[in-house]
């Protein structure tokens, strides 16, 4: 059977094993939604490394690129910088096939038709399949166009998601230690965009002592990138897992939300009156907590979780964004000190210890 | 509390604020004559060194079971019991390392404790020692101590109490019998004097078994929650609480035999649930049952678990006055009205057992699979050690405050019935106005008249006491008592002030804001024992009479609660106590209902009135008075 050129997230093949089709990205979107009923991930599909193949033989761009590289000195930084820009060009107003461009229309339009609402908008973002190098975000991990509204658009940020993949640092990383430009594949994802009323991040252990029993939910107004970067001190909430019982919570000042605009995002004054209230209920407090808890369940290992809640007519959503590794905690206590607890101690002695 | 005698105002000069000393007190005129009505050795400052030892103390009112003033009788199952069964537990049977004692007096029959701490090295070493090796026995062989010693030595208490004769009174000439079998002239005056020693004797002896795995029993718990913060730091108490919750404690069974008897009663039907519903007294109601067969039925099975299980004292076990289920049966027959009433109406009533025990086990399944290995042992080991022991905290409380008291209350009953018949009482009751020492006097003065024949001058002097120490002891009702007394300590250390009494640093902090009337009168806080938050219409009781009264979604708010509590609790919305920690009856009871408390909050009962509109959170453990009950009348 041949690769498929699309493959939505919640198609069972789309799974970690599927990382050299669907890319990294797109491939634990296929993981999340696969972690069970607790877990919703904003639906979308991959564009496969099939579909950039086709594409590239099709329009014969292989052949370009490799020639183009050839005629480049990489030791020459604006020569790089030239053939970079060239190559993307050419990449970005190639036309898909008519082939390739109606098996990219029917699944945007099957998105569109699973999707509530008149305004219909897509995140496209780059999923890289090249795992191997050292920092992700020169191969394209980076490339995120959020709001993207019609069949036309969502064409060319395919493209120039694809075309990330020949930047300057990763065409110069790439000849620097020998990898062939033909192997490197990148996958595009085409995911729809949630509405966030809030949103944030969690992890599903406590970063400040490793306790595992806990979440530290961090949230704010809106989309989440002024949590991620950093921009605003985000409300934070303690939550013990097996009981759901919020010990620890701070409702910060609020002052400023990341928001949609025509074609990405920026950052907005939150009203004074929203400020200081909790971007977060207890109900959704609770909510969250099941959904760490099923992620790491799904995963086996602590996570670090992007996530965005929308709310419509008094109903609200939690939808995942992303889940990685938690791995500050796990560092330490790998190399930390062993239990100081001696092992054959009895209750009573215990109890004197205490004492 | 602004016209309480007891506030600190002339405190001398110190930093810090002290509680004022027992011979600072200001008691009311009303209360002149209590001193007699105790032993000397319980009253403060009756000579002068002693006097030096106990101004160097801080002493707290044991409001936990003295929530009421104690009777003189009853003090000899309590006070007097507690100063050697308590005492010895810790000091000398155990030698729990840094819990010598526990040191007991009273005022106006409140009792007020202060705990005696050891500090000397070498002494703690060696208690360690010993501590070590006995606790361990214990721990070890608990089933086969708890089940096959001391639950039948107990019943064998009470049974050994129950089969001691007291005579209505005594015979106008001896019978026969003491003739034909030559006994001697007459036993029956050395058998008044010697079953009501055997009765303090056994009474005393069932206290000693009160305390034999107690202390044990909190320590265990107390391991348990200290591992549990240990290895999941912020974890609260109320979910440390969900992992002991759904355990099969006796103290449970009085209410669950109630719900079997309300099921009973609409199986059986007939006029069985018709009288049960109906506007009479308990009496009248078991006459009715009686003509008919479905009625005998009902009251064949009601008597077949009245005893133990109605053996259940009002109040803490500590006061006689109050009764019991089996004296007076007006709470049983009300609960089974509202649980008759409930059935009929499709409610369900009871906890579910198994879903609270499956719950639970989730919980603890979860806790430790968070855990490694390593820590998994140990939190293994502390869980098992605790759900083996913990329900002993539970049980005892059942066996010995509520089964043996209510036995032991019912044989001085007699005793005081038998003087009446002789003239020195006017009322059994009274019986336990006099201390058990007085008693014993005053039933060898009944049988001395008894001896001088027919026609013998009969003494006024204990009718005339006990009219004077009725007064005197209604007036201790009355009375505020100081919620301690001396200066406090910088930090409360004992852990087993803190467990059992709840005495901690801020709960004594607390004490004297009140005392000194600058604390906010708004809020209290206590121990968050049983997670949610709720906020509707308080409702205050003293005591366990008239629970029943307790409408649907109102918050219980009460001194602490017991087993006689139990059947109101799927009534409350939450509940809110002055006293008891964690480990509380209320706390437990509610954990199991899913029910919000509070628990130690020091005086909810004295600033919470019935009608007031309160919030409580059963996790931070805070309670706020929304609106006074006089604001919303108009």
């Amino acid at each position: 059977m041949n690769a498929p050129y699309t493959l939505p997230f919640d198609d069972s093949e789309c799974n970690a094993d599927q990382v050299p089709l669907v890319g990294g990205k797109n491939a634990s979107l296929g993981e999340l939604v696969a972690a069970g009923d607790a877990v919703t991930v904003p639906p979308g599909f991959a564009v496969t490394t099939a579909f950039y193949e086709a594409f590239l033989s099709a329009r014969d761009l292989d052949d370009y690129v490799e020639g183009r590289i050839a005629e480049t000195d990489v030791g020459d930084a604006g020569a790089v910088e030239d053939a970079s820009a060239d190559i993307r060009a050419r990449i970005t107003d190639a036309p898909f096939p008519d082939a390739l461009a109606d098996e990219l229309e029917t699944a945007w339009e099957a998105l569109r038709e699973r999707t509530p609402g008149d305004e219909f908008e897509v995140a496209v973002r780059s999923s890289a399949t090249a795992e191997d190098l050292p920092d992700a975000s020169f191969a394209g991990q980076q490339d995120t166009y959020l709001n993207v509204r019609g069949f036309e658009r969502v064409k060319r940020r395919t493209r120039e998601c694809m075309a990330s993949l020949f930047t300057p640092r990763a065409i110069a990383y790439r000849e620097e230690n020998g990898f062939d430009h033909d192997d490197v594949l990148i996958s595009v994802g085409v995911q729809a965009m949630v509405d966030a009323r809030s949103s944030g991040v969690m992890f599903t252990v406590n970063p400040a002592n490793g306790d595992r029993s806990k979440v530290r939910i961090e949230s704010n107004w809106g989309l989440g990138e002024a949590v991620v970067s950093g921009e605003v001190t985000p409300d934070s909430f303690l939550v013990d897992k097996p009981v759901y019982s919020v010990v620890e919570r701070n409702i910060s000042e609020k002052r400023v939300m990341t928001v949609s605009t025509e074609d990405g995002t920026t950052e907005a004054p939150i009203e004074d009156e929203r400020r200081d209230e909790p971007s977060l209920t207890d109900d959704e407090i609770t909510e969250l907590t099941d959904v760490a808890k099923a992620i790491e369940r799904h995963y086996g290992e602590p996570q670090d979780i992007e996530w965005a809640l929308s709310e419509t007519g008094g109903e609200h959503r939690i939808y995942v964004l992303q889940s990685r590794p938690e791995t500050t905690w796990r560092e330490q206590t790998e190399s930390g000190s062993p239990s100081p607890m001696s092992d054959s101690q009895s209750t009573a002695e215990r109890i004197l210890d205490r004492l | 509390m602004e016209d309480s005698p007891t506030t600190a105002d002339d405190t001398p000069g110190g930093a810090r604020d002290r509680f004022p000393h027992a011979g600072e007190l200001d008691l009311p005129e009303a209360l002149d004559g209590w001193e007699e009505m105790y032993p000397e050795y319980f009253q403060f400052e009756v000579e002068d060194e002693r006097a030096d030892y106990e101004r160097d103390r801080f002493w707290f009112w044991d409001k936990k079971d003295s929530t009421d003033p104690i009777m003189p009788w009853d003090m000899a199952i309590s006070a007097q019991a507690w100063q050697i069964a308590m005492a010895q537990n810790t000091s000398r049977v155990f030698a729990i390392p840094p819990s010598m004692s526990v040191d007991v007096r009273v005022i106006a029959g409140y009792a007020y404790f202060t705990g005696i701490q050891v500090e000397d090295e070498d002494l703690l070493a060696e208690r360690a020692e010993i501590f070590a090796e006995r606790s361990e026995y214990y721990y070890d062989n608990y089933d086969a101590l708890y089940n096959g010693i001391w639950l039948p030595a107990v019943k064998d208490i009470g049974e050994s109490i129950r089969a001691l004769d007291v005579p209505e009174r005594l015979p106008d000439y001896v019978p026969d019998s003491d003739i034909t079998e030559a006994k001697g002239q007459s036993t029956q005056t050395l058998d008044v004097i010697r079953n009501y020693n055997r009765l303090t004797e056994y009474a005393l002896e069932g206290w000693q078994r009160h305390f034999e795995f107690l202390y044990l029993a909190y320590l265990a718990y107390m391991q348990f929650t200290e591992t549990c913060r240990e290895l999941f730091p912020d974890i609260s108490d109320d979910a440390i609480g969900k992992m002991v919750s759904a355990v099969e404690a006796d103290v449970f069974r009085p209410d669950l035999e109630l719900n079997d008897l309300a099921r009973t009663a609409i199986d059986l039907g007939g006029d069985v649930p018709d009288v049960l519903l109906s506007d009479r007294t308990p009496d009248e109601k078991r006459d009715a049952l009686a003509r008919s067969e479905e009625g005998r039925e009902f009251l064949e099975r009601f008597e077949a678990v009245e005893d133990p299980w109605f053996h259940v004292t009002y109040g803490d076990g500590f006061h006689s006055y109050k009764g019991s289920w089996i004296d007076d049966l007006e709470a049983p027959f009300n609960h089974l009205e509202s649980k008759i009433e409930r059935l009929e109406a499709g409610e369900q009533i009871g906890r579910d057992f198994d879903a609270l025990q499956e719950e639970r086990d989730a919980v603890v399944a979860e806790y430790r699979q968070y855990l490694t290995p390593d820590e998994r042992e140990q939190f293994d080991q502390a869980y098992e050690t605790c759900m083996t022991i913990y329900e002993y905290a539970e049980n005892h409380q059942f066996w010995i405050e509520n089964w043996l008291h209510t036995i032991i209350f019912g044989k001085m009953r007699e005793f005081g019935r038998l003087a009446v018949n002789h003239g020195l009482l006017d009322d059994p009751e009274d019986v336990f106005l006099f201390d058990r020492f007085e008693v014993a006097e005053l039933l060898e003065e009944v049988c001395e008249t008894w001896a001088l024949g027919e026609g013998a001058f009969v003494t006024g002097r204990w009718c005339d006491r006990a009219t004077e120490r009725r007064r005197v002891f209604e007036a201790a009702k009355e009375w505020d008592p100081a919620p301690a007394l001396g200066d406090p300590p910088e930090e409360v250390t004992d852990p087993l002030m803190q467990m059992l009494w709840g005495v901690t640093t801020e709960k004594v902090e607390g004490w004297l804001d009140v005392e000194s009337d600058d604390g906010d009168t708004s809020r209290l806080e206590g121990f968050g024992s049983s997670s949610g938050r709720v906020e509707g219409r308080a409702h205050v009781f003293t005591d366990a009479k008239n629970i029943d009264e307790l409408e649907d979604g109102e918050i219980l708010v009460a001194p602490l609660t017991d087993p006689a509590w139990a059947p109101v609790f799927p009534r409350a919305k939450g509940a809110v106590t002055d006293d008891g920690g964690i480990t509380s009856h209320a706390a437990i009871v509610c954990r199991e209902y899913g029910l919000p408390a509070v628990t130690g909050t020091g005086h909810a009962t004295s600033l919470i009135e019935t009608g007031d509109r309160i919030r409580i959170d059963g996790e931070t453990g805070e309670v706020e008075i929304l609106e006074k009950a006089a604001a919303t009348q108009d």
